[in-house]
């Protein structure tokens, strides 16, 4: 909404503006145009003024806030240690699970051959034997299935270690700008977002984003929709 | 469906490369080989004797969709069977595997039951 007193203001102008091509008027036609354009760029001109004002006393205060030297120098790289570090220990855990895995699963396949062998000749012990073997059996399938949280965690956590890199970079960078009171930050153009192809890892918050499969279910009514 | 055959694993987890062969080890596939990227993947293909490659999409060096496409344009590895599994999830992410020339496309997490559905399917339509 504009204000009533620009509003008038611009009506005035335009009337005038109107006037003065119906008259063929060019030299009217030309101050009009300037009248109604004048206060759009007295407008922007304000508005730079107070950005360029702005922006001085960030940088001033951005200069004198040694806590974002602190940020790039110890504290950046050190979120990044950490997050390796889960993606370390996670890794391990996983691994030391499956070797646990891998050291049940031909023990439950001795047993189930043993009770089967046996059966003919038992008792019903035998049978329960049976069944509660393979009831081990699949859920050291389910224990290894769930050691796949581990890549998926993994891969997040390394997008949020790219992320706060280039946090850093750039960190670093406008400190050295401030540093020399140099303006020549160039646009860095991120040309990879543009690309939908670009392999991106697990997504979070698949609701908002309709382009995004949300299960098996959905990938194989795509597929057989290309005609797999 | 013969047992023996070999197959390539490829994989920048080596937790996802664990788990998917102890998989195929229970589905009675124990003629496994394992990469971790497509650049190591490539040499492995390249030399010969591989029936089945399993690949993951996001990988360091090259990525699963690049190495599907060098498979594809190999003469000698054309027809090969390629299943995905991957967590890229995105509409055009898997058309363009599929017309890449994907044989399947499984996403994480997945169960054992989808992974054994999908390798049951893609030797059905080879053998039958």
């Amino acid at each position: 909404m504009i204000d009533a007193a620009h509003k008038t203001q611009l009506l005035t102008f335009s009337r005038a503006l109107i006037t003065a091509i119906e008259a063929d008027n060019e030299q009217e036609i030309e101050v009009q145009l300037g009248a109604l354009t004048q206060g759009r760029d007295n407008n922007m001109f304000l508005e730079i003024c107070k950005l360029t004002r702005d922006l001085h006393v960030a940088i001033n205060s951005f200069n004198a806030d040694s806590r974002i030297a602190d940020l790039t120098q110890y504290d950046i790289p050190e979120s990044r240690d950490r997050l390796d570090y889960v993606v370390t220990l996670t890794e391990q855990a996983a691994h030391q699970t499956l070797e646990a895995v891998d050291k049940a699963i031909p023990a439950a396949t001795i047993l189930i051959d043993l009770a089967q062998k046996a059966e003919p000749t038992s008792t019903e012990h035998f049978s329960t034997i049976n069944q509660q073997t393979h009831t081990i059996q699949s859920a050291l399938t389910d224990i290894t299935m769930a050691q796949g949280f581990q890549d998926l965690t993994g891969q997040v956590i390394r997008k949020v270690i790219d992320l706060i890199e280039e946090v850093e970079t750039n960190l670093v960078r406008v400190i050295k700008i401030t540093a020399e009171h140099q303006f020549t930050v160039k646009p860095n153009p991120k040309t990879d977002e543009l690309d939908p192809l670009k392999a991106e890892g697990p997504q979070i918050n698949t609701a908002i984003k309709p382009n995004v499969m949300s299960d098996q279910g959905d990938v194989d009514e795509l597929l057989s929709s290309l005609g797999f | 469906m013969d047992k023996n055959i070999k197959i390539l694993i490829v994989d920048d987890f080596s937790t996802m490369r664990r788990i998917i062969k102890n998989l195929l080890r229970d589905l009675g596939f124990t003629n496994t080989v394992e990469a971790d990227d497509g650049l190591s993947a490539l040499p492995i293909l390249k030399a010969g004797g591989i029936d089945f490659l399993v690949t993951d999409w996001n990988m360091p060096g090259m990525q699963g969709i690049d190495l599907l496409k060098e498979v594809r344009a190999d003469d000698a590895l054309a027809s090969l069977p390629v299943l995905m599994v991957t967590a890229e999830t995105k509409r055009e992410q898997i058309i363009a595997a599929a017309q890449a020339g994907v044989s399947g496309y499984v996403i994480k997490p997945f169960t054992a039951a989808t992974l054994k559905g999908k390798i049951d399917k893609i030797f059905e339509r080879i053998d039958g």
